[in-house]
Parts: structure tokens; C-alpha cells; sequence
């Protein structure tokens, strides 16, 4: 008889890890290739939406912070019975100067219209404003604008008409980088004699005041003092009350898309139903195991069936929802998911929140569906080879 | 019992509700002899097979395998201890859609650390009973016969400790009767218990390899003249 290593004798110790198991096991996929593949598909699939739901969730807070990170630690606005009113700028920033710890008061003249696909956000800057612009724009005169990369006229790009108080037609004369973030998407920026006429504001007025004060942490405790200090009634903002509301609205937002994901919750069921349909080849588990497959041979045989499925699926899932949010030129998600109609503003990336996203969607679709995987080789594992081979053919 | 070999001590078995395939069946099979035992069809022949291989536990008696009661072992232990076990079925329990080779390597696949010693030794024992060494061949487009002989390598290929096989020649015309004798030869040889449940006359007719010739009853095994 021809010599050989003997099997039993490398048998006694083994690691999880086999390559000549693994390779049986990708062997062993290729057998089934229309299930693998459809396997393969969902997973990605599912896990792709998960991610989708969120990096979206994540990118979202990650701006609306970042976003008031830039804002004013208060904002004061005049109000009546109708709603927001103008206040006078020179008195209202004399006044709030007068309180201890107030900062820069600054009135600012902003507020919503009506533009070419939908409302716009309007503001004001003047030579006196501190101001940031990109490079290569210039302040706009009267007649002038710059507009967000969400704003465009119906017929000349280049031309935006605006409808408030009054009609106005103003020459885009720059664009606002995409880069500056979603906060520029819809908005205008126009010359305060423009911004005052289609917001109705009169000589001197403002649409509020923004300020800054000494601690921010604690500017809460400003409030009473500074609304004894004006003359009207007045609703005050601070950047804490601001910031919360943007994140509530944000978890709300992300709790209805949560709802949405019952679908998505079925289509994980159906993957581990499959799984389990995949794995119950009763009469071939009898036969390894009648030639000296042990349960544990078994359990691995699966575990790396599942690993070699699902570990590539779930990483192409992740890297399919990584583009739909990220890649340049990706619109559809974002003008689905906000109805946005003219191009979308870009989400950017925050490495640490991305990647507790990706993981979490990793764990979401991978841990229902390695327990699926698990319970199968289980089972296979515990199962009687003399019975399987007696009963299962 | 401190016995090597195989040991089959009051040894019974019985499905529920029916009466006993075998009962209190006293044997033993010793290592570096082949054994015969033939019988009439249906009267447990593939059961005493796969109660001594560890496939099915025993409902009474034990087995003992090397002075160790193997039947009474949990499934973990008797599973690890089937490693030892060459069988060859009498249903063949080939796994179609793969190839020759692949059917020969299933049981050294989770314990392989390289495949190319044990296709070198799969290839000849292959030859040894007249198949392409290669066995590229898909299993559909062979013979029962040449089937029956793919089942026969898989049970050899790692040179089981104790090797069980029914009707091994059922499919067979002389030469491959006469291969698969040298084979067991030199398995038992290789001190192997080699125990074969068979009614083929030609096995019955051979009067060197088997050292042990029984006839089953379902109470007991007693010599085959």
C-alpha cells in the first residue's frame, strides 16, 4: 500500500482556521452558484440600505453641528401676534450692548422668498459686513447676487428671479462653492438694498440680532436681562437650543426612516431563511459525516460558507452606500430622499462617525445572518449520521 | 475489555416498535484479519455495520473498539473516533455532482494540511482498481461498477484503523472482485480490522484473506463453514 502522512495523526490538534477547509468550503459555493449569487446580492442589498439609512443620519448631524458651530451664540427676533417682526438695528443693538456679557451684536437682515424652483433662503451683505467670500467673488452691488449650486434661473442660469414684498431680477455674478457645505445650497446673497426690498424691511431695520457672549455655556442665563433690555417682545435663540432641535429633527427624520426599515428587516429574515434552506442538505451532511466529518468539521464548514459569502457582500454593501452619499456626481439619493430638484448639496464625511456607521450596519446584517449560519452547522453538527443516511435519502 | 479490535459485547438493536434487528450478539474482530460474515438479505447485515462503524448507537450490548466502549462515547467523542472507520456503504452514499477525486478526498478534507500527498495516494489506489488516476471523471458518467470502486478508495484513502464495508463486489465482475481482494490483503496486512458483510458465493470461495468467516442471525454470529 502506497505511503502516506497519516490523516489521523494530523487530526488531534487543529485551529478554527483550515485553508484546505476553506478552500473546500468556496468549492462547496460554487456547487450552488444561482443561490450563492442571489445570497451574495441580498446581502449587499441589505446591508447597503442600512448603511444608506446611517451614514445619512450621521452626515446629517455631523453638519447641522458643524453648522452651528458657525452660528451666533444667541439670536433675538422681534415678535407680535402675526408672527416675526423687524426690529430697528441701531436700537436694538444699543440695547443689547447695555447687558453685561453680551458680545458683538451684529443685525442681520435675512429671510425666505420665493425663487425660480422653490423658496430660497435670502441674505444680506454690505461693505460693512465680515464676510467670507470664495475666491474669485466679489461683493454684489445692487442688481446682484450669488447664489448656492441649488439656485438657477428658469431660462439664463445667470439670472435668478425673486419674489417677496416686491419682484426683483438679479445677475448671479459667482457661485457659492458646494464645498462651503449644505448650509449654501438654496441660498442668495444679495446686496442689502436688494434683500431689504424683497424682505419689506423699512430704513434702519433688521430681520433680527445676532449676538455673541462671554460664556457661551451659560448663555441661558442672560436671557431674562437681555429681554427685560429691549423694548419689544422678543423670542431669543441660543446656539445649545438650536443645536438640540436640529438633532431632534434629525433622530425624528432618521426614526421615520427606521420605519422604512421594516421592509428592510424582512429582507434580512428572508436571508436567513434562505440561509437556512441553504444549509439543509440533510443527506450529504449524513454522508460527511459517515466518512469521518466530525460536528465541529461541520460547524466550520459553514461558519467559513458564511464568512466567504457574507464578509465581501457586506463590504461591497457598505462601499455601494458610501457612494451613494459621497461619490461626486451621486444625486439621486439626496434629491429622492429631500426632493431637491435642482442639483443636490454634497454630504461630507466625518472619519469617526462613518466608520460607527459602517460598523453598525456590519453588525446589523452580519451578526442575524452569521446566527443564521451558526444555527445551521449546528445543526448539522448534532445531527445523527445513521439517521440522516437511513431517512434522508 | 481490554480486547483491541473490534468488540461486540451482548450487542442489540431495535427500532421502536418493532422487533429486535439484532440481539445480545456476542463477537470480536481483530486487527490484521479480515472478517466475512454473510447472510441472507434483511437480516441486519448494514445495521451490525453501522452500529460497529459508530453510525447508530446500540439499544442494548455495547461495541468496543481497542479495549474502549466507543457506542458509549458522546457524539463528539465516537465522531472523532469515526476517523478511524473506513466504510464503504451498500447504497455507495457517493455525493453525485462531484468529481471522482473530489468523492475520494471527502474524508480527508477537514483534516488535510496538503491535498498533494493524499491525491498521490488517491491516484494510485485509484489505478490499483482500474480508474483514471486523475479522477477528472464526473461521477454520472461512470458504471455501477466503477462507482462501487470510487467508494472503495474513499474508504481506503486514510488507511482506516477499522474498515467496514458491505457488499464491496456486489457490482463487480472478477477482476475488480480479485483488485479489491489484494486491497483488503494489504490493509489487513497494514494491521487493519477489516470486516466485510457480504453474500457474494466468490467471497465466500476465498479461503486465504479471510481468516474469520460468520454467518449473522440475529441472536448470533457463529462460523460459516
Amino acid at each position: 500500500m502506497t505511503e502516506m502522512p497519516h490523516a489521523m495523526s494530523q487530526a488531534t490538534h487543529r485551529k478554527f482556521w483550515s485553508p484546505a477547509l476553506a478552500s473546500w468550503a468556496a468549492r462547496d459555493l460554487m456547487r450552488q452558484p444561482a443561490f450563492t449569487l442571489v445570497l451574495f446580492v441580498a446581502l449587499a442589498a441589505v446591508t447597503a440600505l442600512a448603511a444608506l439609512v446611517l451614514l445619512l443620519q450621521q452626515t446629517l448631524a455631523t453638519a447641522s453641528t458643524r453648522l452651528l458651530e458657525q452660528a451666533p451664540h444667541v439670536v433675538v427676533r422681534r415678535v407680535g401676534a402675526g408672527g416675526w417682526l423687524p426690529l430697528d438695528a441701531k436700537a436694538a443693538r444699543t440695547r443689547a450692548v447695555s447687558v453685561v456679557g453680551v458680545l458683538r451684536p451684529r443685525a442681520r437682515m435675512w429671510g425666505v422668498v420665493s425663487g425660480p424652483q422653490g423658496a430660497v433662503t435670502l441674505m444680506a451683505v454690505d461693505g460693512r459686513d465680515d464676510i467670507n467670500l470664495p475666491s474669485g467673488c466679489s461683493l454684489p452691488q445692487p442688481g446682484q447676487a450669488l447664489a448656492g449650486p441649488g439656485v438657477s434661473g428658469d431660462e439664463r442660469p445667470d439670472h435668478i428671479s425673486l419674489n417677496g414684498s416686491v419682484s426683483r431680477e438679479l445677475t448671479v455674478i459667482g457661485r457659492l462653492p458646494r464645498s462651503a457645505g449644505s448650509v449654501v445650497h438654496d441660498l442668495v446673497v444679495a446686496h442689502a438694498e436688494d434683500v431689504r426690498a424683497l424682505l419689506g424691511l423699512g430704513p434702519g431695520q433688521a430681520s433680527d440680532l445676532a449676538l455673541d457672549v462671554f460664556h457661551p455655556d451659560e448663555a441661558g442665563a442672560l436671557l431674562p436681562e437681555l429681554a427685560a433690555a429691549l423694548d419689544w417682545p422678543v423670542q431669543i435663540t441660543t446656539r445649545q437650543e438650536q443645536l438640540g432641535r436640529h438633532l431632534a429633527h434629525i433622530s425624528r427624520a432618521t426614526g421615520m426612516a427606521c420605519l422604512g426599515i421594516g421592509p428592510l428587516l424582512l429582507a434580512i429574515l428572508s436571508v436567513v431563511v434562505a440561509v437556512g434552506i441553504w444549509g439543509r442538505r440533510n443527506w450529504e451532511t449524513g454522508v460527511l459525516r459517515a466518512v469521518g466529518w466530525t460536528g465541529a468539521d461541520m460547524l466550520r464548514l459553514h461558519l467559513y460558507r458564511g464568512l466567504l459569502v457574507g464578509l465581501p457582500a457586506m463590504a461591497i454593501g457598505t462601499l455601494t452606500a458610501h457612494l451613494l452619499l459621497f461619490w461626486p456626481g451621486m444625486t439621486w439619493v439626496p434629491q429622492l430622499l429631500f426632493g431637491w430638484s435642482g442639483p443636490p448639496p454634497g454630504f461630507y464625511l466625518s472619519s469617526t462617525g462613518s466608520a460607527g456607521a459602517w460598523l453598525l450596519s456590519m453588525v446589523m446584517v452580519g451578526v442575524p445572518f452569521m446566527a443564521a449560519v451558526f444555527w445551521t452547522g449546528w445543526r448539522a453538527a448534532g445531527a445523527d449520521p445513521g439517521d440522516i443516511l437511513e431517512g434522508g435519502r | 475489555m481490554h480486547l483491541s479490535g473490534l468488540v461486540c459485547h451482548q450487542l442489540g438493536f431495535a427500532r421502536p416498535g418493532r422487533k429486535p434487528v439484532l440481539d445480545m450478539l456476542q463477537a470480536r474482530f481483530a486487527p490484521g484479519q479480515a472478517t466475512l460474515i454473510s447472510a441472507p438479505t434483511g437480516t441486519g447485515k448494514s445495521t451490525l455495520l453501522h452500529l460497529l462503524g459508530g453510525l447508530l448507537r446500540p439499544t442494548s450490548g455495547e461495541v468496543w473498539a481497542d479495549g474502549q466502549p466507543v457506542s458509549r462515547w458522546p457524539a463528539p467523542h465516537r465522531d472523532r473516533w469515526r476517523r478511524q472507520v473506513g466504510m464503504v456503504f451498500q447504497h455507495l452514499n457517493l455525493v453525485p455532482d462531484l468529481s471522482v477525486m473530489e468523492n475520494v478526498l471527502l474524508p480527508c478534507i477537514p483534516t488535510a494540511s496538503s491535498y498533494t500527498a493524499l491525491i498521490q495516494r488517491a491516484g494510485a489506489l485509484l489505478k490499483q482498481l482500474d480508474l483514471p488516476a486523475a479522477g477528472r471523471e464526473s461521477l454520472q458518467t461512470l458504471s455501477g461498477g466503477e462507482r462501487q470502486r470510487v467508494a472503495i478508495v474513499r474508504a481506503l484513502i486514510t488507511r482506516p484503523r477499522f474498515l467496514l464495508m458491505d457488499e464491496p463486489t456486489s457490482f463487480q465482475d472478477d477482476d475488480g472482485t480479485a483488485s479489491l481482494l489484494i486491497l483488503l490483503a494489504e490493509a489487513a496486512a497494514d494491521d487493519a480490522c477489516v470486516v466485510v458483510c457480504s453474500h457474494d458465493v466468490r467471497l465466500r470461495d476465498e479461503t486465504r484473506l479471510f481468516g474469520q468467516k460468520l454467518r449473522l442471525h440475529p441472536s448470533r454470529l457463529e462460523p460459516d463453514p
